[in-house]
């Protein structure tokens, strides 16, 4: 029994050995959670766990894609938000100073309230085609029959850049890192400064780790460090994808 | 004492476990890999800082990582070490991450409130008992490294050579290091002894 004037250094040790331990209930939310991510068959006990380079990575890739959507839905209330007070504005500025003579095209003036929505609605569609599980999500507002160039031009480019992101994202989880990367030159070429140039970086970086060219790797992750040092992937996709061979691992 | 060199008390009861450690050189199968070291990972991640209400999300990662790389496993019997390299590097992650949120959102702090690795929540300071949190307070006098290493040695019960493969270490080095922590455990540990005599 220990004395409680005088603890004895043994007895904190085992104490320490049973904290925290999980209980039964931690160890089966858990699995149930791993059986959600990686799918069941992967939990079944194949020897070395079936194919599981190919299953993680694609469920590493179905997280990073979700940060992605996210990622791309913020963007797409700041642009509707932006969209709308342009359009305000242009509409009132149009109205007091340039009652009819205008050079742009014809826009119909409609409330702010009418706009905004249909550019917030806009990548929702273009997430759908992507990902069914969204498909059947009904829109929280009403679309509006007409959009304003501005908006439709960032709806389109946005909605390209999505595309080829998919695209590389798909070649990257099917091991085709080759096309991938082509597909990223593809999208770099294209938008230099897109809206998805972090992700396109982390991509990159993936598809270097996949093809082994370690240097170009490194060179890219340094790149993707200056330009987003804040950025969430950097303790992410990336490093998890390379392990520590990009040399920055802890 | 454990019935093979490599098991410690979290293994035996588990017949998955026991059955990978009798053979060392066989790549052990995911399944068998969360149920014989679920609890290793789990306390690992806890006894790095990760607090109680986002522990699933890291072990799952751990062990989504683990599934992705099981393959690449060179020394099967080295898993342990291996097993800890995953999470130290996944719970780093989760520190720095949460760390760099909480720098966005928070006036500046002073560098020993960011991430410290044995800091316990509110949540674990009301749970755990007045040993754990003596001990965690003795721990936190060790610096990193040493800490490090005292816990794989007297908690997770990990070997010299397994800790230096875990860590990165030169052997020679997880022996001198370990050494150089007990003994300061040890002398933190007598001036709370003393500290305790002289109030008593």
């Amino acid at each position: 029994m220990r004395d409680e004037s005088s603890p004895d250094a043994a007895a904190l040790i085992r104490a320490g050995r049973a904290a925290f331990r999980p209980d039964a209930a931690d160890r089966a939310r858990v699995l149930r959670a791993l059986e959600g991510t990686l799918g069941e068959g992967a939990l079944r006990g194949e020897p070395g766990g079936g194919k599981p380079g190919r299953d993680s990575t694609a469920a590493r890739h179905s997280l990073r894609a979700a940060k992605v959507w996210s990622g791309l839905a913020a963007l797409a209330v700041a642009s509707g938000v932006l969209v709308s007070l342009r359009s305000w504005t242009g509409d009132a500025r149009r109205d007091v100073a340039r009652p009819s003579t205008s050079s742009s095209p014809a826009v119909p003036s409609e409330p702010a309230s009418s706009i905004a929505p249909s550019s917030l609605a806009s990548p929702s569609e273009d997430l759908a085609v992507h990902e069914p599980a969204r498909a059947g999500r009904p829109s929280s507002a009403p679309r509006s029959s007409v959009r304003p160039a501005t908006s439709r031009a960032t709806s389109d480019s946005l909605k390209e850049e999505v595309r080829l992101l998919s695209r590389a994202e798909r070649q990257l989880g099917d091991g085709l890192g080759e096309d991938a990367l082509a597909t990223l030159d593809e999208h770099e070429q294209r938008f230099p400064r897109g809206a998805l140039t972090e992700e396109r970086m982390v991509a990159r970086v993936e598809a270097l780790c996949m093809l082994a060219r370690m240097p170009e790797a490194k060179a890219e992750m340094g790149r993707l460090v200056r330009a987003y040092p804040t950025s969430l992937h950097l303790n992410g996709a990336a490093r998890r994808f390379c392990g520590d061979a990009l040399g920055v691992a802890p | 004492m454990p019935l093979l060199p490599s098991m410690t008390a979290h293994m035996v009861v588990n017949p998955r476990a026991v059955r990978a450690a009798e053979d060392p050189t066989a790549v052990p199968s995911f399944r068998d890999v969360y149920e014989g070291y679920f609890d290793f990972v789990w306390s690992c991640a806890r006894r790095m800082g990760v607090p109680a209400d986002a522990i699933d999300d890291v072990v799952q990662e751990v062990f989504i990582t683990v599934h992705g790389r099981l393959g690449t496993l060179e020394r099967p019997a080295s898993l342990r070490s291996w097993l800890y390299g995953v999470v130290r590097r996944i719970v780093s992650g989760f520190h720095r991450s949460r760390n760099t949120r909480m720098d966005r959102d928070s006036p500046p702090r002073g560098i020993e409130e960011v991430g410290s690795p044995v800091q316990l929540s509110p949540l674990d300071l009301a749970v755990l008992g007045e040993e754990v949190q003596l001990l965690w307070r003795l721990l936190a006098e060790l610096d990193d490294a040493k800490r490090e290493v005292f816990i794989l040695a007297e908690l997770e019960e990990m070997t010299a050579p397994e800790i230096a493969e875990a860590v990165g270490i030169p052997l020679n080095t997880a022996y001198s290091r370990l050494r150089a922590a007990r003994l300061e455990f040890q002398e933190a540990f007598a001036r709370v002894a003393a500290r305790h005599k002289v109030r008593k």
